[in-house]
């Protein structure tokens, strides 16, 4: 993360390099007793799994006679993986989340990085009080507010379509854009004050001599927000829009429960998530979507990986 | 168990009809046939429900079979499939299981369950065919059907007056009102169809007496294209180009609004429903009539139904006591009469031939109006289950894909028919992929 260069170190050179080699060693062996329990828990939860699926992907279901018969699981190489590479339905899904998800992450951030300003520019009270309740949506479980959302949404139900059909106009929260920019509230709701508080905290650390600086030199507050506060927080900006990004892609609870009210507009193949749930849970091929989990890990990946390092480099 | 080739191979080879051979070759090894030993001894069985009432019959048998011991686990929750799935495959599962039909063809697919042909044999006499077609797919018996729900037709008589209409007695009748309503208010409509749920064109379907899944000795035949399913698709097609049908999803919490508010005014119901009208439609009480569900040939009036099943999972040491009780459950007059009783909350309706005894205490008659022929409307529904539908081993995914296109059905990006030659193809690929083999009827 790129700081600010802060003024060296008075005096002294680092006391650790000091230390002999072989209590160095001993070190390590100390450490690593220390991580045993995470490198346990990371092991049974991460990588055993992650091999398990992958052997799993490598297999197809058959059946015999008329199929209610035994069934037998039989070997069939990366055949899995083929399908995947061309399932449509697969790569729309995932094209799918990556626009909406560029265009609501943009938002989010946007309107968490003003709000993030104004509570940098306003008393200390008044900002542990809006910050306290900026981040309440974010405390609520998703699934609770994503069945608030459900209910305001509602067709049958929604007070909101209630008000405009008294008023004589008539609201449709899905079908088309209304469907992404209806997904697209519930999740903006959700995440922008959490981005925010992340955003704050990163503004918190400037040194305040600079605004000191900046306001000697005639700058007036929006101009310091401008060109002093944004530049020396990109690393935060980065680093929450790429958490958001992996966040989407692993879109599921939210467009799942919205189903429940808009099932024309939220497919069971909306997003990648929903239709590897669809094919495990629903269809009972566990296999095929064991390739389609580590296919959109590894594009996962790739995208975390390509983002973190292109805005990295534009910014240095 | 022999696979089915070779079951084959001496079919034609003994030259016997196959239905014969099914019967024959389902159950076993060919030489224990019949003489299958019965467990002996006290023992104990496992059963998972959910439904309100079965605890208490449990204990009821428990008291007078203590030979056959059955511990009742409430397993209610979104993800018993799955537990079961899991419980299975973990050597945990319990003998029974309740279980829809759908789900009992598909875990029979995974070979998640037990085959008790033989053993339940002597239980067939007790249900209806269609019943029995449940717990059957493919032709051997892997469970006890449990209860039904055959449909009818339930419709709001004080708005189908105030439109000038009557009860439809065939599809066709049922558009033309839906006309005659639209023509009045647009903003009406006769039906519901929800985008989540493409059940409503599995009901027509059985209804026109289509067969999307037959058994053809050693093959399937997939038929979405025949002359009977494609009117039932037509009627879907029709009911959508003239916007006569709501889109309530089943699954938003204020569906029941869509009928109670008189905004759809005739729906597809069944008897489970019957004991919820009371907190579904507060407004429009006593303002209901029930009729025979609309038919497409008045010749041969056929209507669906949804099959509860009791299931005999797989690792079940005692297949027979499981059958034994799972058949008592849902067949003896003693335990239908408390199960039927709206005091057990079960909602149950019974799988048996003759459901008189059991028709008139599930009517919640002050939601209907004085000339609801409810009791009769109810046994004649019970009467005429379409007994030629069959759950085929990929029902479950063939479904979920159909699913996938009925919202754009809904949405009139995609004809019915459209929909129904792809799922045929599908349906064909996906079975042999399997290595089941399969053919394209038509």
């Amino acid at each position: 993360m790129p700081t600010l260069t802060r003024p060296p170190a008075a005096t002294g050179s680092p006391v650790r390099r000091t230390s002999p080699r072989r209590t160095g060693r001993r070190g390590a062996y100390k450490g690593l007793l220390f991580a045993l329990p995470f490198l346990v828990g990371f092991l049974l939860t991460y990588v055993l799994p992650i091999v398990y699926a992958f052997n799993e992907s490598l297999h197809e279901k058959k059946g015999t006679g008329l199929g209610f018969g035994p069934t037998r699981v039989v070997f069939t190489g990366f055949a899995n993986f083929a399908s995947v590479l061309t399932d449509n339905a697969f790569w729309a899904s995932m094209l799918r989340t990556l626009f909406f998800g560029a265009a609501q992450i943009a938002v989010m951030l946007g309107i968490s990085l003003v709000l993030a300003l104004l509570l940098d520019g306003v008393a200390a009270r008044a900002v542990r009080f809006f910050r306290a309740g900026l981040l309440i949506p974010y405390v609520i479980p998703t699934v609770v507010s994503a069945l608030m959302w459900l209910f305001l949404y509602s067709p049958t139900g929604s007070p909101i379509i209630d008000l405009a059909n008294r008023a004589g106009t008539d609201i449709e929260f899905f079908g088309g854009l209304n469907t992404y920019l209806s997904l697209g509230n519930l999740l903006t709701w959700q995440g922008i004050g959490f981005n925010m508080i992340l955003i704050s905290a990163s503004l918190q650390a400037l040194p305040r001599e600079l605004y000191e600086a900046a306001r000697l030199d005639g700058a007036r507050e929006w101009r310091i927000a401008w060109s002093v506060k944004v530049p020396n927080i990109t690393g935060i900006l980065v680093l929450t829009g790429m958490f958001s990004l992996i966040g989407r892609l692993q879109l599921f609870a939210e467009p799942l429960l919205l189903r429940q009210i808009a099932p024309e507009s939220i497919n069971t193949d909306f997003t990648p998530m929903m239709e590897i749930y669809d094919k495990a849970f629903k269809t009972g091929n566990y296999q095929y979507a064991a390739a389609e989990s580590l296919v959109l890990a590894v594009v996962t990946g790739i995208l975390a990986f390509v983002f973190y390092h292109v805005t990295n480099r534009k910014m240095s | 168990m022999t696979t089915y080739r070779a079951r084959a191979l001496t079919a034609s080879a003994a030259a016997a009809s196959l239905s014969l051979l099914l019967a024959a070759c389902s159950g076993g090894a060919g030489t224990e046939a019949g003489a299958r030993p019965s467990t002996e001894g006290k023992v104990t069985l496992e059963f998972w429900s959910w439904t309100d009432g079965i605890e208490a019959q449990t204990k009821v048998w428990n008291q007078r079979h203590p030979e056959t011991q059955v511990r009742f686990v409430n397993a209610a929750g979104e993800t018993v499939y799955q537990k079961l799935r899991a419980a299975v495959n973990a050597g945990t599962a319990p003998c029974l299981s309740k279980m829809d039909g759908m789900n009992l063809a598909s875990f029979a697919a995974d070979g998640l369950l037990t085959d008790i042909t033989r053993t339940a044999a002597q239980y067939k006499e007790r249900y209806t065919a269609p019943a029995w077609n449940a717990v059957s797919p493919g032709g051997a018996t892997f469970g006890i059907p449990m209860g039904s729900s055959p449909q009818f037709t339930a419709y709001r008589a004080d708005l189908f007056k105030k439109y000038g209409i009557e009860a439809p007695k065939t599809w066709d009748d049922l558009i033309a009102a839906g006309r005659k309503v639209r023509q009045q208010d647009k903003n009406v409509k006769i039906f519901n169809m929800a985008g989540e749920d493409p059940s409503t064109l599995v009901d027509l379907s059985w209804q026109a007496g289509a067969q999307w899944y037959k058994a053809d000795g050693d093959h399937w035949t997939i038929d979405f294209t025949s002359p009977e399913a494609l009117a039932a698709g037509d009627v879907v097609q029709r009911l959508v180009d003239d916007d006569l049908a709501s889109n309530a999803s089943y699954a938003d919490p204020g569906v029941f609004k869509t009928w109670d508010l008189g905004r759809t005014i005739a729906m597809t119901t069944s008897t489970w429903q019957l004991p919820i009208y009371d907190t579904n439609f507060p407004k429009s009480k006593g303002k209901w009539q029930l009729a025979d569900s609309p038919v497409f040939d008045t010749t041969r009036p056929r209507t669906a139904s949804n099959f509860d099943t009791t299931a005999v999972l797989k690792g079940c040491k005692y297949p027979d006591r499981a059958a034994q009780f799972a058949a008592w459950l849902s067949s003896d007059k003693e335990s239908l009469t408390t199960l039927t009783d709206p005091a057990s909350k079960s909602g149950l309706f019974p799988a048996v031939d003759d459901v008189s005894p059991y028709v008139d205490k599930i009517i919640p008659t002050d939601m209907f109006n004085k000339e609801s022929d409810s009791a009769p409307v109810i046994k004649t529904a019970a009467s005429r289950v379409g007994d030629q539908w069959r759950y085929g081993p990929n029902y479950a995914a063939m479904y979920s894909e159909m699913q996938k296109q009925w919202g754009k059905v809904i949405k009139k990006e995609l004809t019915v028919k459209d929909m129904l030659t792809g799922l045929q193809k599908w349906t064909v690929n996906d079975l042999n992929s399997k290595d089941i083999k399969a053919v394209a009827g038509s």
